[in-house]
Formats: C-alpha cells, structure tokens, sequence
C-alpha cells in the first residue's frame, strides 16, 4: 500500500449559520486546495458526503463543488453514513489513493440544519435508527444514547457530575476554538441545572444542531510534495455493529468501535500506549466515555471516572477532544468525522489556541460514530519528518 | 414462508408482537432479520413473542419528534421479555415520581402507527 498524506484543509465556522450548504461546501473545499498549495488540476476525484441534503431541495453536490473548483470534468461521489459520513467519504479517498488509483482527491463534509425547528430535526435524526423497532415508537437520538447512558449508569455506578465533567471539559476546549458552535465554558452547576433532554441526558450532555463543512486534500507518496513535516495516514479503519440497539449483547458500548480499533491498530503496528491524543465522537457524554472504552484506554465502567480525575483534559495523559468535540464545537452531521482529522491536522502543526494546544501531538486517533453505533470509523495519523 | 417486515405493524394493531424463533439454537427475536443474531443459522420461523418483560434500561423524553408532540413527554424502556428477547417500547404511564424503574415489570398496552406501548404492571 501507498503513504497517504493530508496535506491541506478547510473548516468553516460551526454554528447556526446564515450561508447555504452549498456555500458552506465550496468554502471548505477553497480553503483546503488553498492550504495544500496544490494545482486544482491534479485533483482526481472528490468525495462528498452528506445526510440531510434534502432540507435544502439539493442532492448530488459534488459536481456542484467540482464545478465551482474549476474542475468539472472529475468524478465526484456521494457518501452517507450518517453521523460517520465524513469519515466514510475520507475512508473511500484513502482506499483510492493507498491502493493507486489516484494520486490526489478532495474531501468534504457539509450539512446545513438550522432552517428546521428542533422537533423536525429531532424528526428527521431519528430516521437513521432502525424505524419499525426504534423510530416508530417514539424514539429519539438524544433518547437512544439515553438508553446506553441508563444502562452504564446501572451496570457501573456511572454518574451525573462523571457525565458533567465530560461537558465542562469539551466546553472548555470549545471556548478556545474560534470556530466552535458553543464557545463558552460552563460549571457544574450550570450543568447540573440545565434541562433534561432524555434523562439522564441533559442540554449539556447533547451536542447541537449545527451547520458547517469541512475539508482535506489527501495526497498519495506518487505525488510530488516537498514539505518538512507531514501528516500522514496510518490507518483509516471501518466497522459496524448491529443497527437496532436492542439486538446487542450489551447496551453499554459499541461493538464496531472495538472492532475498528483492532483493524487499525493492526494495520498501524501501533499499541494504543503510542497514541498521543484523541477526538471521539461525544454527540453525547456519555457516548465519549463509552468511546474511551470501546477503544480500550480506559477499563470497562472506568471512563467516567477518568473524565472526573482529569486524565482526558488537554493538558492530561490522554488529551481527548481538544477541539471542543461535538459538544462545543458542534456536530454538522456529515462535516464531523472531517472536522475531527482537521483538529488532528491543526494540533500536529501548532496551529491551535495554546490553551488548548496538547504537548505531544505526535499521534493522533479519531473516532467517529455514524447512528448509535451501525458505522464507525477509526483513523490514526503519525507526524513525519 | 416467514414474516416480513411489513407485517410487523398489521401484527401490532391485533395486539400481537410477531417475531421470530430459531429452531436450531431455540432463541426468539423480533426484528427482522434473515439468519438467527444469536447462531446464524437460517432455520427460522414465525412466532408470537410474549407480552410480558421486564425494564433493561429507560429514558424519559422531554424532546420527542414532530409526530408525537401530543404525547410527550413519555418514556422509551429496552425490555427484556420473559423469552429473552429484547424490545423497545414507549411506556405511557410513567411519573418521574416513580423514581428509577429498571428492573420493574411491564406488558403490553397496545400497538399501532404510533408504535409499540407498554404500561407497567
Ligand atoms: C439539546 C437540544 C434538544 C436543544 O434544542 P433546543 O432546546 O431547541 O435549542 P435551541 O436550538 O432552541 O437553542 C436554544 C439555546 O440553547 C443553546 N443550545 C442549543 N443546543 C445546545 C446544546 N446542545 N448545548 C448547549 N447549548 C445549546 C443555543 O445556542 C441557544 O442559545 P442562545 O439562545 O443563547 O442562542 C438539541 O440541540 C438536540 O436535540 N441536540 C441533539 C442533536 C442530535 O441528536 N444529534 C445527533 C447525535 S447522534
Ligand atoms: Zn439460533
């Protein structure tokens, strides 16, 4: 297999925003080329990834993107994974360029949310749960991590303040990110207070409805760049799990998750005490604790209490969503899993606010989950000299 | 010929929770699925699952969907049934004065297109 760089990226602010998807896209997708100082033209193909494009009466916008860029004559391809298509669509880049096909691809991830009211979002989300045995009954998004959330709690005495910590962490992080949905750093008592969603999950367990795009320019080692360090891809795993939550041995965790991890640890060579720092997908709190076990940092039932000590905070022994995660920074559905490896791409070069910056950004893990667990996608990426 | 998953809803407005039964490992289910979850084996068939179980795991719901603002807020529960087979249900009679109620018992209330309802016991 060939090396796969990122040598470019683009994030536009996350948040309720007045520009279309489409602008939203193209701007992402601007800034990426631009960054990676690459000629258009070498472009070979682009994967774009979207789940609510529909809100907007517009599918099918990679030829729009392409065509905007200067380059419509190249292939594009349209990628849903729910929550993980982002990461899906990057994965598919990946496999491209690793296996020769291309040299050069563009990848984005774009949603645009906020011109529905909340109960028409919470409608639409719930429509990636397994419909006949979840949706139709009524249930949520915020509800079905709730269900895990009951379970954990249940099985390992996990608490509301272990939750919390996770929030006022990620919120911190998010008040340093200038491009974070919520940038405002929040207390436990703010917390604690804040109005149930899906018990046990609060407001300030939940990410938010959020627009914005995010891209990357992936080069193979056949592509001629000349730059002193380089982010390179050392594994893009996927997996799944059993869709319909029920049907799971256990509630408190994502089988795939583990599964991913194994098949990118693998591929990397690497053991888990190599990597440095993380972005999971906490599109709810307690979805960041199981995210730590389900890879394996922490012990089954001790992610909570890791969260409470401190250990995951920026400056900790595992800095875990130094961005502001879901949480603060947002979670425009298909931009996330691409967001996430621009965090990886930004802290690797010292690119971040240094009150977020971790110490050692030398190998970075992101973990994205598409639904309550259907898809989910582990990359990791070393910094090379 | 087994069930498909557009039987499921007809099944539910009779009161019946039409799921599957495997007859080389002898577990029941009730989504719909091809193979066994449990043994892959494809020697499935039809059946009525009980309507009796108890509370794995529950959430109340302040934020519901569009179609069920009439509703809410009510309670989603996992339920194990007295088969072993697991679903999810909305739970109608539940007050948060109820405190935590994993563990407890429930049955059927009703099925219809506003989904599966069950009423603790
Ligand atoms: C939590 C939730 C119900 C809040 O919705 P809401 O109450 O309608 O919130 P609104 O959009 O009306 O925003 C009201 C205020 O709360 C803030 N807010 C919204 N969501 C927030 C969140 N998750 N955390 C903190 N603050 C939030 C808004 O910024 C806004 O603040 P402002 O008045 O200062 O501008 C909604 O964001 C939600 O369902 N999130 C989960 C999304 C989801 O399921 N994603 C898929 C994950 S798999
Ligand atoms: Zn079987």
């Amino acid at each position: 297999m060939k090396k796969v760089y990122v040598i470019g990226t683009g994030m536009t602010k996350f948040g309720k925003l007045e520009k279309t998807g489409r602008e939203l896209a193209i701007e992402a997708a601007n800034d990426a080329i631009l960054e990676s100082g690459i000629n258009v033209r070498d472009i070979e193909a682009t994967y774009v990834s979207n789940a609510f494009g529909i809100g907007e009466e517009q599918l099918h916008m990679g030829p729009i993107i392409n065509g905007s860029l200067g380059i419509p004559e190249i292939p594009s391809l349209s990628i849903e994974s729910a929550c993980s298509g982002g990461s899906a669509a990057f994965n598919q880049a990946y496999i491209a360029l690793s296996g020769g096909y291309y040299d050069a691809a563009l990848v984005v991830g774009y949603e645009k949310l906020s011109m529905n009211r909340t109960p028409e979002n919470t409608k639409y989300f719930a429509m990636a749960s397994d419909y006949w045995y979840e949706g139709m009954n009524g249930v949520t998004f915020p509800g079905l991590y709730a269900l895990m959330a009951s379970a954990h709690m249940n099985r390992y005495g996990t608490t509301e303040e272990m939750l919390g910590s996770v929030s006022i962490k990620n919120h911190m992080n998010g008040s340093y990110n200038s491009k974070a949905h919520l940038q405002k750093a929040i207390d436990m008592d703010t917390y604690l207070k804040s109005p149930v969603v899906a018990s046990p999950l609060k407001l300030y367990d939940a990410c938010p409805f959020s627009d914005g795009a995010a891209a990357i320019v992936l080069v193979n080692e056949d592509f001629n760049i000349d730059r002193p360090e380089k982010i390179e891809v050392l594994a893009s795993a996927r997996a799944g799990s059993m869709a319909t939550l029920q049907d799971r041995e256990e509630l408190t965790g994502i089988p795939g998750a583990r599964i991913a991890t194994e098949k990118a640890l693998k591929v990397s060579g690497l053991e888990l005490k190599d990597i440095t720092f993380v972005e999971v997908h906490d599109c709810f709190t307690i979805a960041e604790i199981m995210a730590l076990e389900d890879i394996g940092f922490f012990p089954r039932g001790e992610g909570g209490r890791a969260s409470l000590d401190g250990l995951t905070q920026f400056d900790g022994k595992l800095p875990v969503n130094s961005s502001g995660g879901l949480k603060a920074k947002g979670h425009p559905i298909s931009a996330t899993g691409i967001a996430q490896i621009v965090e990886i791409h930004d802290q690797m070069l010292y690119k971040v606010d240094s009150h977020r910056q971790v110490s050692d950004p030398h190998i970075g893990l992101t973990h994205n989950v598409g639904a309550t667990g259907g898809s989910v996608s582990i990359n990791i990426f070393k910094r090379s000299r | 010929m087994m069930h498909s998953v557009r039987d499921y809803a007809p099944a539910l407005k009779r009161g019946e929770l039409l799921g599957y039964h495997c007859q080389s490992c002898g577990r029941e289910w009730l989504t719909s699925l091809n193979v066994c979850p449990f043994c892959s084996s494809s020697k499935i068939e039809d059946v009525s699952l009980p309507k009796k179980g108890k509370i794995l795991a529950y959430t109340f719901q302040n934020v519901v969907p569009e179609q069920l603002q009439s509703k809410a807020p009510y309670v989603i529960a996992v339920i194990e049934l007295t088969d072993k087979s697991r679903i999810q249900a909305r739970i109608e009679d539940y007050m948060p004065s109820m405190g935590n109620i994993i563990g407890r018992e429930v049955g059927i209330l009703r099925g219809d297109e506003s989904g599966l309802v069950f009423r603790l016991s």
